[in-house]
């Protein structure tokens, strides 16, 4: 239902009114002005008990300007606390469940009320016949700084922004008298205004709120596509922007509750025991959470109320935190100590002391393990006794279950077993999923003793607003300016190139990376969306920022960028090409493989090196390919080699894990056993693997090629026979013959069949492999001249239809590149030679 | 809200701001509790100083058990003293907490009469 909006005898008008009164306006400058005039008269005062001045003037002149103080004083008081936000009639709650009814411009802050008010003044001074949402947007960015602030953080200059919005404005259609009406978009705008307050929890309806309102009306698609925005964007900017300005005014409100609680509590840090040998190697948290100022917890809210549900429970109250390193389990940890150190936690735990023992300063500073086991016994006894604290171990897991401790590590379990059964003893160890695995699980008397959190990863918005706090610290210490859409391309450029490490934490440390690089090299010290592509560039050795232009091109010309290497086997590129094209183009899901393939054919056909080719046009080389044999994976027992295991690394997931974007070549598939072909049913639906130590391998990022010689022969007779392969017919034999199922064939974009090579074939890959030797003795300035005598010679000996091009390497090896090599150790060939090689194989000069 | 811009003054500076100093008045008073906690101080009044206590030994050893009881007095005497001290401390704070807010809550009620009384005394209409 459309909201009536009419300015006029609003309340919120009349304050605007006000405020522009000279006495108002100028308070805050007077009552400075007569203060400093109070403070510089006492010089009379002064001057008087000298004899120089009146006493009795001196002091009424001194109280003549604190009066004057006063009264500009309580003006400007008056100014801030009743006219700028009068009282309103209504909560917006209710008024957003029937807008219809009220006035809505009586819901406006004095600084909306400002705007609506500056839009109204420009479009009668320009005689524009509506007051439209552009023209709201105009006079936001010129009466109110925050508004700019958003702008210049999307990267958007406010001054270019207002330049167009005026000349839009100029060609609006104009009347001779301005009539006061308001257009539909306007109205819009306001009803969206409302209810972002409502959800804001607003007592007004604020600038941010108009903002937002204004974000959805259709001129500012324009705007919002010319920045490369998305409203998301703007709204989380402006829902961050408003909790920070929110934080900063309530740090200022030294009287409020939160802020005196700050200093803690003395009388009850008395009521609790010593821990001398506890604080010699401890981080007492209270410390580092005290002067928070606008960082909090993002993500983690679930994770922390479960905690302190755990630290009161009756019986088990230790907590194990189990999630990977860069989860947030350490924020975690910190969010719990505000609370419970600003008494705003659970009874129970309020005014504890959470403190983390530094295990590595205590073992650094004692080899004796002896003496670690007493210093430990002691700060445990502390803790139960002082009766107050809340005892935290990072990385559990280096701690327990340790066989044969050697200096420098030690196995805590016997000692810390008897303390966490005691109810005054408070524990919270921190460790990862493989450490728990390896390590805890094993002591199951000790585990019973833990009440298990797991910690999510953040998702992608709550890393952004994370690194939007994280940016100012940044901004602050570098003096850099980290523009919003640079976070937001860090973190989609993180989830995509780094998708085996979580958030927050990666992008915390990308973050931090981009800064000191643009801190460093660059003038300008503004952060761009291509400075992050620039440092993720450096880190990941992927082309980054120009990927999607790069990737583009090579889709559309990859039949002839993989021609290039391989010869004949046109069917087969085609269908890799349109597969892929098909993959990248934006239809297929994002969470699968990049690109997934089955290639059958005989051996020595140009499987391999399709596959290298690829890995060399799509990732830049053929190091980026990660080649496994199925013929060593034939049993249950070896799926621990490929997905790894306690202690041991995977075959399969940690190189994928190390080099998320790789080509996985998987060799003769169909000797694989029956259910590790099931995992790779996972990876090729999903994209995803746990790993032997439960850590997440993601293939999204990788082009799967599996190749099997099964079906050759049909391959070969219907080649014989120049017709072309059936490959349904050929597909049913595979199944008929339970070498697939239907099911496994499916999952990939597609199964590509591979020829055999004709004479012809070979006749052209030997002109490619002795092209490659030619190069290389060119690099010498020595000339090569291939001769077609040379060429049938090598085809001759190689040709075996069976083993393809396979055989042709090593003639040439044998019977070329040794010739050639022996003639360069006998210098019988030097640099500027030229020289051709018979086809008996005998190297003969060639006059220039 | 009334168009009278006195009126709204009126009712703002002797309605609105004193019930705001009254609460951060209250804020106040209530951080002093907290801060010292005064109650838990007098509950555990005659506990050991910091929670400093000996165990008893085993067995009859009438010598070691009299050095226990003597530390054990001790480390509660030292407690009592501290704390008595920390409640004298607080009570004092806290009356002056109660007296600073009166003032200021009072002298702000006051505030108009008080500009008023100035400018009558600038101009000699007034003399103390």
């Amino acid at each position: 239902m459309m909201g009536k909006f009419n300015l006029n005898n609003t309340s919120i008008l009349q304050s605007i009114k006000w405020g522009r009164m000279p006495i108002f306006r100028f308070a805050r400058f007077f009552a400075n002005f007569f203060l400093t005039l109070a403070v510089l008269s006492l010089f009379f005062v002064g001057l008087s008990f000298l004899g120089g001045f009146q006493f009795g003037l001196a002091v009424r002149i001194v109280i003549f300007f604190v009066i004057l103080f006063i009264f500009f004083w309580e003006a400007d008081l008056f100014l801030k606390n009743r006219i700028q936000s009068p009282q309103i009639s209504k909560n917006i709650e209710e008024v957003a469940k029937a807008p219809g009814d009220y006035n809505l411009a009586e819901f406006l802050s004095f600084s909306s009320a400002l705007i609506v008010y500056g839009a109204l003044r420009y479009c009668k001074r320009r005689r524009i016949s509506e007051v439209s949402s552009m023209a709201l947007l105009y006079a936001a960015l010129d009466a109110d700084r925050d508004i700019n602030v958003i702008f210049s953080r999307l990267n958007v200059s406010s001054a270019d922004l207002k330049q167009d919005l005026k000349n839009s404005l100029e060609k609006s259609k104009r009347d001779g008298s301005f009539a006061l009406s308001f257009s539909e978009d306007f109205n819009l705008a306001i009803i969206d205004s409302l209810n972002e307050a409502v959800m804001h929890k607003h007592e007004r309806i604020e600038p941010m709120d108009i903002l937002v309102g204004i974000s959805k009306a259709e001129f500012f698609k324009k705007i919002l596509v010319n920045a490369s925005l998305k409203l998301d964007d703007f709204e989380n900017l402006t829902l961050w922007f408003d909790y920070f300005t929110r934080k900063i005014k309530e740090s200022k409100q030294f009287w409020s509750k939160e802020n005196l609680a700050i200093t803690g509590s003395l009388g009850k840090d008395w009521a609790t025991g010593y821990t001398i040998t506890l604080d010699q190697y401890s981080i007492d948290l209270r410390r580092e959470v005290r002067r928070w100022l606008y960082k909090a917890i993002i993500g983690h809210e679930d994770e922390i109320e479960k905690l302190q549900a755990a630290l009161v429970r009756p019986e088990v109250n230790n907590v194990l935190l189990i999630g990977e390193p860069g989860t947030g389990r350490d924020s975690i940890i910190e969010g719990l100590a505000r609370r419970v150190y600003l008494g705003k936690s659970l009874e129970e735990i309020n005014y504890y002391r959470v403190v983390e023992l530094d295990m590595t300063a205590l073992l650094s500073q004692m080899t004796d393990n002896n003496q670690v086991e007493n210093v430990l016994d002691r700060i445990f006894q502390e803790a139960v006794t002082a009766g107050n604290i809340i005892l935290v171990i990072k990385e559990l897991q280096n701690y327990i279950g340790i066989e044969n401790p050697q200096p420098g590590s030690i196995d805590i379990a016997g000692i810390i077993g008897k303390y966490l059964k005691i109810q005054a003893f408070k524990f919270i160890g921190l460790t990862d999923y493989a450490g728990l695995h390896q390590r805890i699980e094993k002591n199951s008397s000790l585990l019973s003793l833990f009440e298990k959190i797991e910690v999510a990863e953040v998702s992608e918005q709550e890393t952004i607003r994370i690194l939007q706090n994280l940016a100012l610290e940044l901004e602050y210490k570098y003096k850099v300016f980290v523009t919003y859409p640079a976070i937001r391309e860090l973190v989609s450029l993180a989830a995509r190139y780094i998708p085996n490490q979580p958030f927050p934490q990666k992008g915390i440390d990308l973050l931090q990376d981009v800064v000191v690089y643009v801190a460093r090299s660059m003038k300008q010290r503004v952060i761009l969306p291509e400075h992050v592509s620039k440092v993720i560039s450096t880190k990941t050795e992927i082309p980054v920022g120009s990927v999607e232009k790069k990737e583009k091109e090579t889709l559309l010309n990859l039949e002839k960028l993989i021609h290039d290497r391989i010869v004949n086997q046109e069917e087969a590129v085609k269908e890799i090409s349109i597969a892929m094209r098909r993959a990248r183009a934006g239809i297929a899901s994002k969470k699968r493989p990049m690109g997934s393939f089955l290639f059958l054919g005989p051996t020595g056909v140009g499987k391999t090196e399709t596959s290298k080719a690829l890995a060399e046009i799509y990732f830049g080389g053929e190091k980026k390919m990660i080649r496994l044999d199925m013929s060593e994976f034939q049993a249950i027992a070896d799926i621990p080699r490929l997905l790894g295991a306690r202690g041991e690394e995977g075959l399969l997931t940690t190189p994928v894990r190390e080099n998320p974007f790789s080509l996985v070549l998987i060799d003769e598939i169909e000797k694989a056993h029956r259910n590790i072909l099931n995992l790779f049913l996972q990876i090729l639906d999903e994209g995803t693997i746990n790993d032997g130590q439960g850590r997440k391998t993601s293939f999204t990022n990788t082009i799967i090629i599996c190749t099997s010689n099964a079906g050759a022969e049909k391959i070969f007779k219907a080649t014989e026979k120049n017709e072309p392969v059936d490959k349904e017919g050929l597909l049913e034999d595979l199944f008929n013959q339970k070498i697939f199922r239907p099911e496994f064939i499916n999952r990939f974009d597609a199964t590509v069949i591979f020829k055999p090579l004709t004479k012809e074939n070979l006749l052209a890959i030997c002109q490619l492999s002795l092209k490659s030797l030619q190069k290389s003795l060119r690099e010498k300035d020595i000339e090569f001249v291939i001769t077609e005598g040379l060429k049938e010679k090598i085809v001759d000996l190689s040709y075996k239809p069976a083993f393809g091009a396979r055989e042709m390497r090593r003639v040439i090896q044998d019977r070329v590149e040794s010739v050639v090599a022996q003639a360069l150790l006998e210098d019988k060939i030097t640099k500027g030679d030229k020289f051709e090689i018979s086809d008996d194989f005998n190297l003969t000069k060639v006059e220039k | 809200m009334s168009n009278n811009i006195l009126a709204s003054w009126f009712l703002w500076h002797f309605y609105e701001e004193p019930r705001f100093l009254l609460q951060v008045w209250r804020n106040y008073i209530q951080f002093s509790i907290d801060f010292f906690s005064t109650p838990l101080l007098l509950k555990t009044l005659f506990s050991p100083w910091r929670r400093y206590n000996w165990g008893y030994p085993r067995g009859f050893d009438v010598g070691k058990f009299f050095e226990t009881l003597t530390s054990n007095i001790l480390s509660r005497i030292v407690g009592a003293i501290s704390r008595f001290v920390l409640i004298i401390v607080g009570i004092v704070f806290q009356i002056f907490i109660v007296i600073a807010g009166a003032v200021v809550f009072l002298g702000w009620i006051a505030l108009p009469l008080a500009v008023l009384m100035g400018l009558l005394f600038c101009f000699g209409l007034y003399s103390i």
